[in-house]
């Protein structure tokens, strides 16, 4: 029989959840209930009454520039994940090495967590922009002939400055998640496959990498959907057609014609969507891929 | 001499602290207990062999071979750790052919070895099973076949026993015996558990701060401690200190106590002597009826009487000391009671000076 003080502990646990659950309610299940409702046509304070109706979405929908919308939403958002995710292994792994000055770097790597992505898009705009610092050097040295000469890193179609201001803050965010987790792990694992007469490389793919994919996953996931729905690093860096989905967004939010801001919603709700699609596909496949090797 | 041979073998921690010089030779093929207690170095000694924690001075050898200065990889060092350190993502036979696989041999010779491998530590029909699918007992024995498929010329276990419950320990300890004694591979494990060191090793080694105190068999480090510090970890309770008074004599707190080990030889009349003398050494008596002149008899009170299972464990007091005695419980003799404690000159041990502080 369940004890009266197991009771109070239950009930004091779930009022203990309360806050989060209002803030989690109000702000983000409200957010997007409204942001669907308006998609959907209600929007009283535009003078848009139909609700339901899909003609919003199905404005976008049929808009040639979708596809290339999606597709360039889903470059900003992979090849960062995929990148940072490799430079994190790296780093992570190397941090959990013995080095001199490891106390330094361990230090210097968490910087950009606490800097906010526009100081990033700053840095960037600062050094690798046409007039930027780089620019201005190379010319000084005489390596090219015009500060307008520097290769363009910014506002060009593979996205170069966003991708550097999202590594710049998220490789430290995702070296953090792994390399907490490898001093939660401890090393006796790979000192064993040492033993076994492992080389460096076999620890590391077939010891290292298996144990850290857990924290692989869950990080990856978490920087794939901010970048999936990230919206000011595209909009100041981006090069302007075709946008993302988000930028594509908030250009028809701020048109002067309210009646586009339905439209605006139903974008929102479609990356929504995807995301939360992509994410649930990217978990199913994980998840296979953990109970076909016997660990679910 | 074949076998393991470590001279003045040291390392160091980040923070500056040494362990070392460790110096001992183990017979090929024989067993050596490492033991100590926490923070002892006996951990940090297994992982200098195998060379996980990097020598600062000393060599060590293997068949008069230097394997201190070889790769780990080719050392033929196999090490179980104390949790096992098992692959969590491979299954039974994966983790056991791990090593196999990584050095890239055939699948013929890899199935080959796993069948001999799994039949010799009675993992048949767990093979694909994994590692959070397998008891304490089924892990130890995964980690100890990983290993020893391998062929590795030492086998190093650190704390073999410890993460398995008390009814598998006494089994488990039989089995890494009798599988040690069957490949004849030479073996250094690390306790701090005495009954655990006694009943496996051929040789014991007595750690303390970094630094050997004491190597021997079994019976030497139990009966012949050759410092205090070692006979208090070896359980000796009854440590009494005296003065020397005539030949193998030796005047106690509970009286004039004869020995018959050859350190007090040394000795003269008038200097200090600490005796040791074991529990279980001592019988404890109702009356004085003893007709071995052999013997020694002393009066006591019973003070505490405690009963562990088969054994007694008493604490008396006689003159101003106080003795442990541990005997059958068979015979029960009740609190407060007069007793006579009768033992042997020959299990009287006087202890070095030099450990007498």
């Amino acid at each position: 029989m369940r004890q009266p003080h197991a009771k109070n502990g239950n009930l004091k646990s779930l009022l203990g959840l309360i806050p989060a659950t209002v803030v989690m309610l109000v702000f983000f299940v409200g957010a997007l209930l409204l942001c669907i409702v308006q998609s959907l046509g209600y929007a009283p304070q535009y003078g848009i009454n139909q609700f339901p109706t899909f003609q919003y979405y199905q404005a976008f929908l049929h808009d040639d520039g979708l596809w290339n919308s999606l597709g360039l939403t889903f470059y900003y958002a992979v090849v960062p994940t995929l990148i940072g995710a490799a430079l994190s292994l790296f780093l992570s792994v190397a941090f959990a090495k013995a080095f001199k000055g490891r106390g330094f770097a361990l230090f210097v790597y968490k910087i950009p967590l606490a800097v906010p992505y526009l100081v990033g898009v700053s840095i960037v705009i600062l050094l690798f922009a046409n007039g930027g610092l780089f620019a201005r050097f190379f010319y000084a040295i005489g390596v090219i002939s015009s500060p307008g000469d520097f290769p363009r890193f910014l506002q060009n179609a593979e996205g170069w400055g966003i991708m550097m201001v999202y590594l710049w803050k998220q490789v430290p965010f995702m070296t953090m998640m792994l390399y907490s987790n490898l001093l939660v792990l401890g090393r006796e694992e790979e000192e064993s496959a040492l033993l076994l007469g492992a080389s460096s490389l076999q620890i590391f793919f077939y010891v290292t990498l298996p144990r850290l994919m857990p924290a692989l996953v869950g990080s990856t996931l978490i920087i794939f959907a901010f970048n999936f729905g990230s919206f000011e690093v595209p909009f100041i860096l981006g090069a302007g057609y075709p946008n993302t989905l988000t930028v594509e967004a908030w250009r028809l939010f701020d048109d002067a014609d309210y009646a586009r801001r339905p439209e605006a919603m139903a974008i929102v709700t479609f990356v929504t969507f995807v995301s939360s699609l992509s994410i649930l596909a990217y978990l199913v496949l994980y998840r296979r891929f953990e109970r076909k090797r016997g660990r679910v | 001499m074949d076998g393991l041979r470590l001279e003045k073998v040291k390392t160091a921690f980040d923070n500056g602290d040494e362990i070392g010089p460790v110096s001992f030779y183990l017979p090929k093929g024989e067993m050596m207990a490492l033991l100590g207690a926490s923070g002892s170095g006996k951990t940090t000694t297994l992982r200098m062999i195998a060379g996980l924690s990097p020598l600062t001075e000393g060599q060590f050898f293997f068949n008069k071979t230097d394997i201190s200065s070889l790769p780990v990889r080719l050392r033929k060092v196999g090490m179980v750790f104390q949790n096992f350190a098992l692959f969590p993502h491979l299954n039974v036979s994966n983790n056991i052919s791990f090593g196999l696989r990584m050095e890239g041999k055939s699948t013929e010779f890899i199935q080959k070895k796993l069948d001999w491998i799994i039949n010799k530590t009675h993992l048949n029909g767990l093979e694909t099973r994994f590692v959070h699918e397998l008891s304490g007992g089924q892990k130890q024995r995964v980690a100890l076949a990983r290993t020893l498929v391998k062929d590795p010329d030492i086998l190093l276990l650190d704390e073999p026993l410890s993460n398995l419950d008390a009814n598998l320990r006494e089994e488990m300890a039989l089995f890494i015996r009798e599988l040690q004694r069957d490949l004849g591979i030479t073996t250094l494990f690390v306790t701090h558990d005495q009954e655990e060191a006694l009943m496996l090793a051929d040789q014991v080694v007595v750690m303390d701060q970094g630094n050997i105190l004491q190597q021997g068999t079994p019976v030497d480090i139990f009966e012949r401690p050759t410092s205090k510090r070692v006979a208090e970890f070896m359980g000796a309770l009854n440590l009494l200190p005296g003065k020397v008074v005539g030949p193998k004599t030796v005047d106690c707190d509970i009286g004039a106590i004869t020995v018959s080990n050859m350190l007090l030889d040394q000795k003269n009349v008038g200097d200090a002597a600490t005796l040791m003398i074991r529990p279980e050494h001592i019988r404890i008596d109702t009356n004085s009826g003893n007709n071995d002149i052999e013997m020694q008899s002393f009066p006591a009170v019973v003070t505490s009487a405690r009963y562990q299972g088969g054994i007694m464990s008493y604490r008396v007091a006689s003159g101003q000391s106080e003795l442990s005695v541990r005997q059958d419980s068979r015979v029960r003799i009740a609190v407060g009671h007069d007793v006579f404690l009768t033992f042997s000159p020959n299990h009287v041990w006087s202890l070095p000076d030099d450990t007498l502080q």
